[in-house]
């Protein structure tokens, strides 16, 4: 309480540098976290990080803030299970509250199929010390009786689903800004309304960035744009196996608490919860083209809410309130990419897709340990960008919203 | 005399009555809590853009009561407060405001670590501004779709003399009033003409006009969905004119939240309209040029106007018997809940004025969230207030007859209020301008930023109220142009139903084979295969099995994917389209394919059969079906070459007939010779059925002899009764989906989607005798070649387990206890006599595994199929 009564800055606002030792371009999450751990964990605190527009604006902020680990394969379960770890105890650590709530989150099956996949992702996360268990539709019903167990009078019948009771949801804005707060205390640089508009580089080395307030020299330099990853490739003349496809998502006015768990369909694509302020958070699949135009389109909206009417019948009088979309750096695996580049001193952390926000911790600290170390943690090796070239894609069936 | 009910008592109505006005005549006052210090929130606006006048209507939550017309029998509460909104135990936060600044709970509850989630539970309680009502039956609403030349929203005067002139040139016009017409007016000219234009346009041929229908927002396609009473209105115009008019501007100074505190348009409206008074002693502050006609029509109603602030402009025009301080300023409204008193500031100094309803005009502005979010290739323009707030009725006429045209006025640069200074800016979430600076105090410093942390914006009025307050605060900081720019404009512009929202989907979509009655009478339970029932099983599924292995059984399978292919170039796209060879199948054979991506991961699997001349005709999966129609068409543009694709998946039925007397019971149906010599194994021929033409394959997919009999879907029945007949006395049964299962994991056979994972390579999968390396080309060649040399770290095995008891499908395969792979495939093989499954396995130091645990069960990776390894049976 006595944090109420005492005056607090937050964010503060740098004098740009002509030179940094590191360079991270991109003021969301992932850039923020990772200069975050460079001067908390390694020292490292002659770091800017450059953001074009608000820090937030993209993907960090545009998400359904939901934090899990129940993912399908060894890599990922071990690397988002450390990431839920660390988010557990983020508020303590930066001394901002996220907001992280544990609500539990059901995944659930329509069809054989999906009965089969979810009792796999139980067995395999119960084998990676990941608590997720397998429910029949009368387990279902007991953790969640507001669901319409027939979906939607037998369209979409609910037959069972993966629990995974201590999936959270958090308030993601504050993890851009507990980030860039913790940060600037340990002297990092953030600047806003500084766009990165080429890399520089000398005898095939990254030695820092031109930016729309002039040069920047770095010693290392690293990419955590998101969506928009592919111009920032061609700027260092690099090829990432990238492409970005829009994802869409609605909040309905607030209401009194009426609905306490995270429910996820992979059938029906679709994730609903309700936030601390009583919004009704409706995510769906991303659109099945490329595309960086910002723009909600209807089709998702209507089809979105067609899909959370047949699962939970009571949304049906709940009024659309507002709605957006982000721009998600695909990969072909539904798995991130981290690490080094084909241009040295240049590193990226992409490929977050639909799964980026729940991988902010763990992928800063990651990357943070590269940034300052130049060796790669054993944690990310697995995510390399080259991994699609002899055949080491983490096909990820879990992620949420793909396929 | 008609009533509605509020809160346990009758409120009587008159004619023309909104829920609101008919409340407010019945003396109430308080008409909502407002979301973070439960203050008491009275009527403010009447126009709908900000969120005091939100009740529960019929159990419906967050009704603006305002503009929702009273209807005999209406149920009436009001949404928040407890133990209710009128006296309020939560306002107690008000005094506590000190402990709840803007972000407070960012800052605290962070120890001891098991705080947040008792306060979180907390807060959740307090937050939300209705219940979610639950009893209330979903109405399932259906679109209705318009294609005019114009749609115009907006019924004001700008909105109706646009849609006139088209209409009048001819052109065919939709027009969306989300209100009633001139509903939200006081009354006077501008009423008069709203109500002749509106006759007029109505008699116009061409003309549709749609009344309490809102547009939501106005998308790609172009695609503009109207929420009318009756339907989702969903226009498709060749050009739009918005003229959904101006919001008077949110006044902010010390005291602007308190009851009796009303916007000029909202209180002229309530007395105009209405005939309702806003109180006894008014003091009136305006600054825009119709604040003169407010004067007017408040005095005419009953209110006896104790003072007008004026600017000198108007003040001459007063008229007389109102005392009229010229250049006077608002300063404060004074009061605990309900305003008692009035500070006006002039040259002759302070003074504080009793009053019980304080009305104020600052200013207007546009409600152009519609301009506000172009679509690439949609002519867009705006008519009358919103683009130039303050028109008179002749100015909004020539406007519109403009736009509709269009030729849009030209817009200024919206021009901003002073920063403010104290008040509330934020109606919604309670934000005043304290809060705003404390907020900038701590860092948080551009207009986008400030929203999200402060919340400003983001509640039910959507920024209708406080946006340009929130732009005018960050401006005056002075900061990079960017920090005080407008925030994005989201869709949906006017809360919308998801029910509404949904109309038109939703509907069941279940495609049957034209044997579902047939399986249905036969006791068959049905299972989902994407959009296609098929039968699970008939009841006994081990007696189903058995009759595949060891007698003559039928199958529907119908939904297997299906396509003629033929043309010119039909040859060259499938040799590049396949791994396997195409140009040596001559006519009647048949060849196992995998479909491969450009990553050389299989995709689908299939049959190709040559037709000779004719072309081919390809079989893949039914789950692959509806994907790979796109696929083959795709590939075809890519190369730009002369083939046609016909998708036969619905038109051709198709029924297996599989077991070792297979044979037996189809001689007693044709006359075409089916021995083994002249129809062996992987061929395909043209035989006649029970007197139906059929395209006979035989294939292998559950390992005894079987035959594919492919057929036009309109005679399917007859042939599965013919069949049946026939079998009789072969003791025939039908099979389902869980006893083919069980048949084709004897057999090792893959099944794409539930045994494949996007990165399996036939190599993975022990599939390469269908990839020809030797080809110059196929999709998938290049990336094959390119991983040959990188060796695999995963690898598709099969398992025979000890024992009767197979582990469930999705078990984690386990090596000495830890995880090594898992089990896509298992069942109890009654053949074999003990579990099988199928799965994957990584390395381990180096080594696949030969022996793996799956839940206790131990078993062997063996090589070849569980059953039949040489495939005997199936050539016989």
């Amino acid at each position: 309480m006595i944090g109420l009564l005492r005056k607090q800055v937050h964010l503060r606002t740098n004098d740009l540098k002509p030179h940094y030792d590191v360079v991270i371009i991109g003021g969301g999450g992932h850039g923020l976290a990772a200069a975050y751990y460079l001067a908390r964990v390694h020292g490292v605190r002659d770091v800017a990080v450059l953001e074009r527009s608000y820090i937030g604006a993209g993907g960090t902020g545009r998400n359904t803030t939901i934090v899990r680990s129940n993912y399908k394969t060894p890599e990922t379960i071990a690397f988002y299970k450390k990431s839920h770890q660390m988010f557990l105890e983020l508020g303590q650590e930066l001394d901002y509250n996220m907001l992280v709530t544990p609500r539990g989150l059901l995944w659930l099956a329509h069809s054989d199929n999906q009965l089969r996949l979810q009792r796999e992702r139980a067995a395999l996360n119960q084998a990676f010390d990941v608590e997720t268990v397998f429910l029949d539709a009368a387990g279902v019903r007991e953790v969640c009786p507001q669901l319409d167990m027939t979906g939607g009078g037998g369209k979409h019948p609910i037959l069972g689903a993966a629990w995974h009771p201590k999936g959270c949801i958090t308030r993601h804005d504050a993890v851009v800004w507990g980030y860039a707060a913790a940060s600037q205390r340990l002297g990092v640089h953030v600047h806003q309304g500084i766009e990165v508009t080429g890399i520089s580089t000398e005898g095939g080395r990254c030695v820092g960035v031109t930016t729309t307030a002039g040069p920047i020299a770095a010693g290392v330099v690293m990419s955590a744009v998101g969506g928009y990853v592919s111009n920032v490739a061609r700027m260092a003349k690099i090829r990432l196996p990238i492409i970005t496809h829009p994802l869409q998502a609605y909040v309905t006015e607030s209401y009194k608490p009426a609905f306490d768990r995270v429910v996820a369909s992979a059938d029906l694509h679709i994730y609903i919860s309700q936030s601390a302020r009583g919004e009704f958070l409706i995510g769906a699949e991303i659109d099945p083209y490329t595309s960086y135009a910002n723009a909600s389109t209807w089709p998702f909206i209507a089809s979105a809410s067609a899909r959370a009417i047949d699962l939970l019948p009571f949304l049906a009088k709940l009024r659309i309130l507002r709605a957006w979309t982000g721009a998600c750096d695909m990969s072909p695996d539904y798995s991130p990419v981290m690490g080094t580049t084909e241009l040295k001193n240049f590193y990226v952390s992409t490929g977050w897709g639909t799964w980026g926000f729940k991988a902010i911790p763990a992928s800063g600290l990651s990357m943070a340990e590269l940034l300052a170390t130049g060796k790669v943690p054993a944690l990310i090796a697995p995510f390399r960008a080259d991994r699609f070239r002899d055949d080491r894609a983490i096909s990820e069936r879990a992620s949420a919203g793909t396929h | 005399m008609s009533s509605i009910e509020f809160e346990g008592r009758a409120v009587e109505l008159k004619p023309g009555d909104s829920v609101a006005s008919a409340l407010f005549r019945a003396g109430v006052r308080i008409f909502s809590r407002s979301f973070k210090f439960h203050r008491p929130r009275g009527l403010y606006c009447l126009t709908g853009d900000c969120p005091n006048c939100l009740v529960t209507v019929d159990g419906e939550p967050a009704m603006r009561a305002c503009c929702t017309p009273a209807q005999p029998g209406q149920r009436v509460r009001r949404d928040m407060g407890w133990p209710s909104a009128s006296f309020d135990v939560f306002s107690v936060f008000w005094l506590l405001r000190w402990l709840l600044p803007v972000g407070f709970y960012y800052k605290t509850f962070l120890h001891p670590r098991s705080l947040w989630p008792v306060m979180d539970k907390l807060i959740r309680r307090v937050a939300g501004l209705g219940e979610v009502p639950r009893d209330l039956p979903h109405v399932h609403r259906e679109t209705w779709h318009h294609h005019p030349d114009l749609l115009v929203i907006g019924g004001g005067v700008a909105g109706l003399s646009a849609a006139l002139a088209a209409a009048k040139a001819g052109q065919s016009v939709v027009l969306a009033e989300e209100h009633g017409f001139g509903e939200k007016l006081a009354g006077g000219e501008t009423k008069n003409r709203v109500q002749s234009l509106l006759a007029e346009l109505r008699a116009q041929p061409k003309a549709t006009v749609l009344e309490r229908a809102a547009a939501v927002g106005i998308f790609e396609g172009p695609l503009v969905p109207i929420d009318g009473p009756d339907f989702l209105h969903y226009a498709h115009p060749a050009r739009v004119v918005v003229a959904t008019g101006a919001v008077e501007r949110h006044a902010v100074f010390p005291g602007n939240d308190l009851i009796g505190v009303w916007l000029g348009r909202g209180a002229a409206r309530l007395a105009g309209a209405h005939g309702i008074a806003p109180g006894a002693r008014v003091v009136f502050a305006g600054d825009t040029a119709e604040s003169l006609e407010h004067l007017t029509v408040l005095r005419a109603n009953g209110a006896q106007v104790v003072l007008a602030a004026l600017p000198a402009s108007l003040a001459s025009r007063a008229p007389t018997g109102v005392r009229v301080v010229v250049g006077g300023k608002l300063v404060a409204a004074r009061g605990r809940s309900r305003v008692r008193a009035a500070v006006v500031e002039s040259p002759a100094g302070r003074e504080a004025i009793s009053c019980d309803a304080l009305v104020v005009s600052v200013g207007l502005d546009p409600r152009d969230g519609l301009l506000r979010q172009p679509v690439p290739g949609l002519a867009v323009v705006g008519a009358g207030e919103v683009v130039r707030p303050g028109m008179t009725v002749a100015e909004a006429e020539d406007s519109g007859r403009r736009a509709a045209v269009g030729r849009a006025d030209v817009t200024g640069d919206r021009d901003l209020p002073g920063a403010p200074q104290a008040g509330f800016v934020c109606l919604c979430e309670d934000i005043s301008a304290g809060d705003l600076e404390q907020a900038w105090a701590e860092g948080y410093r551009s207009t986008e930023i400030l929203k999200r942390y402060s919340t400003v914006t983001m509640g039910p009025c959507q920024g209708a109220m406080c946006h340009a307050h929130l732009r005018a605060f960050a401006k005056a900081k002075g900061g990079p142009t960017w920090t005080s720019g407008p925030t994005t404009a989201r869709p949906p512009i006017r809360p919308i139903r998801l029910e509404d929202a949904a109309a038109g989907l939703g509907h069941l979509i279940d495609m049957r084979t034209a044997l579902h009655e047939r399986h249905l009478a036969a006791g068959a339970a049905m299972e989902l295969a994407g959009p296609w029932s098929r039968p699970q099983t008939y009841g006994d599924t081990l007696a189903e099995y058995w009759a595949v292995r060891r007698g003559v059984s039928i199958m529907d399978v119908s939904t297997l994917g299906k396509f003629l292919l033929a043309g010119r170039d039909a040859t060259e796209f499938l040799e590049r389209l396949y791994p396997c060879h195409v140009r040596d199948l001559t006519e009647g054979r048949l060849r196992y394919a995998i479909a491969l991506n450009e990553g050389g991961y299989v995709l689908d699997d299939g049959l190709i059969g040559s037709l000779g001349t004719a072309g081919y005709y390809l079989t893949f999966t039914s789950s692959g079906a509806e994907g790979i129609e796109s696929w083959l068409r795709d590939w075809i543009e890519t190369w730009k070459l002369r083939v046609h694709v016909v998708n036969q998946t619905v038109p051709q039925g198709a029924i297996n007939v599989a077991g070792p007397r297979a044979r037996d019971l189809l001689q007693r149906l044709t006359r075409d010779a089916i021995d083994n010599q002249t129809f062996p194994y992987s061929r395909h021929k043209e035989i006649t059925v029970a007197g139906i033409t059929c395209r006979a394959l035989r294939v292998g997919f559950v390992g005894e002899l079987s035959i594919e009999l492919h057929h036009s879907r309109s005679d399917s029945v007859k042939l599965w009764d013919a069949l049946l007949e026939a079998g009789r006395e072969l003791d025939i049964k039908p099979h389902g989906m869980d006893a083919l299962r069980m048949l084709r994991l004897e057999k090792g056979h893959i099944l794409i989607g539930q045994d494949t994972d996007f990165d399996s390579t036939p190599a993975k999968l022990g599939l390469e005798f269908a990839v020809k390396m030797d080809k110059p080309y196929f999709i998938g060649k290049p990336a094959l070649q390119r991983i040959a040399s990188t060796g695999m770290e995963q690898k598709f095995v099969a398992v025979a387990f000890e024992g009767p008891k197979a582990p469930f499908e999705g078990a984690a395969l386990m090596l000495d206890g830890s995880h090594i792979g898992n089990l896509t495939s298992a069942r109890f093989s009654p053949v074999l006599g003990h579990g099988i499954g199928l799965g994957w396995v990584r390395r381990r130091n180096g080594q696949f595994p030969t022996a793996v645990e799956a839940v206790g069960v131990p078993g062997k990776i063996i090589h070849g199929p569980f059953y039949d390894p040489k495939g005997d049976k199936l050539r016989a």
